[in-house]
């Protein structure tokens, strides 16, 4: 088995309201998304992404963001105990410039363990228009495996041209 | 900063990165019981750099701790190190120039909610080269139910020309271990072939 190794991708060809990983297969020890992300939410430039984990949708989230935007202002940001992760990544939306994509790395350790809480880390940009980077985490509050991982924006759709990596890595072959 | 980002960086760059095969799998440690210190010690003569990937937690009976890392038993004034940290709604920066260890993360500890663990990866760049070795941290700390819950990036340097042989991870708080559980994943990014 590769040591870093792609599991599924999904590359949308036209609008869609989300994207699903699901039967993650349980025999990796860390997980890594890669996402490159827009959306057409009407008058917005940016935008977090949402997510669900094994489609749980009770207050079991928390998130904490560290982030700039316009490269002027640097500030931090908790959202506790949301029924879905508030910023798992980043999406642009229309009222930016064309052509841009908002890029996120999740990394998500020691997902099939049972006995731990998952707690992720990310990082997530979006330009142009809506200029902001963050490094952030997330806390699902509970201990079982992720199984299937739900990715999607606040409301309407991700876009065309959307792409996301779902990533294995093993370190003990 | 993330898992896998040097290896697509290598490919991009048309190096050996675009081979799977450089980038290795060195090592894993789950605790099975609480431990002072985790060691990855083997000659790393084969490898650029190092990444190492945390996911632990600390046994002391208090909130939270700091998961430290020390090079080749390297115990003297020798790390320097910067961070940006966020907090609740703050941010906070700090540095310091000689300190005896790095920082990696903050540790969930025994008085901290059940089963939350800090997550953590750490980059060491050129381990093998004559300069001071360089790298980055990446960590959150997200405890339940708490506006405290931390998010950091560290900028480290080793003030050491030594090649890299030994790395210790320990809580620093000195008086307690890492907690069962704990997962630390050690992994190599090869050198091009010569």
């Amino acid at each position: 088995m590769a040591v870093f190794e792609a599991i599924a991708t999904t590359y949308l060809e036209s609008t869609q309201a989300s994207v699903t990983f699901s039967s993650i297969p349980q025999t990796y020890e860390h997980l890594q998304l890669r996402i490159s992300a827009r959306g057409n939410i009407t008058g917005s430039a940016g935008h977090p992404m949402y997510m669900r984990i094994n489609g749980d949708t009770g207050s079991n989230y928390s998130n904490h963001t560290m982030q700039t935007y316009g490269g002027s202002s640097l500030n931090a940001d908790p959202y506790v105990n949301f029924a879905y992760v508030y910023q798992a990544g980043r999406v642009v939306m229309p009222n930016s410039n064309a052509g841009f994509y908002a890029a996120t790395i999740i990394d998500i350790l020691d997902y099939r363990n049972t006995n731990k809480n998952t707690t992720m880390t990310g990082f997530t940009e979006s330009l142009s228009a809506s200029e902001y980077l963050s490094f952030y985490s997330v806390l699902w509050n509970d201990t079982a495996a992720v199984t299937s991982i739900l990715l999607y924006p606040p409301s309407n759709d991700f876009v065309a041209d959307t792409t996301m990596t779902l990533y294995g890595l093993n370190s003990a072959n | 900063m993330s898992l896998g980002s040097h290896r697509a960086l290598l490919a991009a760059a048309g190096g050996g990165g675009g081979d799977l095969a450089s980038y290795d799998g060195i090592a894993t440690t789950t605790l099975g019981s609480n431990q002072a210190t985790v060691t990855f010690a083997q000659d790393f003569s084969d490898y650029m750099d190092l990444v190492i990937v945390s996911y632990a937690r600390g046994a002391v009976a208090v909130l939270t701790a700091q998961l430290d890392m020390q090079l080749n038993n390297d115990t003297g004034s020798n790390y320097a190190k910067q961070r940006i940290e966020g907090t609740g709604s703050a941010v906070y920066a700090a540095n310091w120039a000689s300190s005896t260890s790095h920082m990696l993360g903050v540790l969930p500890c025994a008085n901290a909610t059940a089963n939350i663990f800090m997550s953590s990866v750490t980059t060491l760049f050129d381990v093998n080269s004559d300069k001071y070795k360089s790298g980055h941290s990446q960590a959150a700390c997200d405890l339940d139910g708490h506006t405290s819950g931390r998010v950091q990036i560290w900028g480290l340097s080793w003030k050491s020309t030594a090649a890299i042989t030994e790395i210790d991870l320990f809580d620093a708080t000195g008086s307690g271990d890492l907690a069962a559980g704990s997962m630390f994943s050690l992994f190599g990014l090869r050198r091009e072939p010569v």
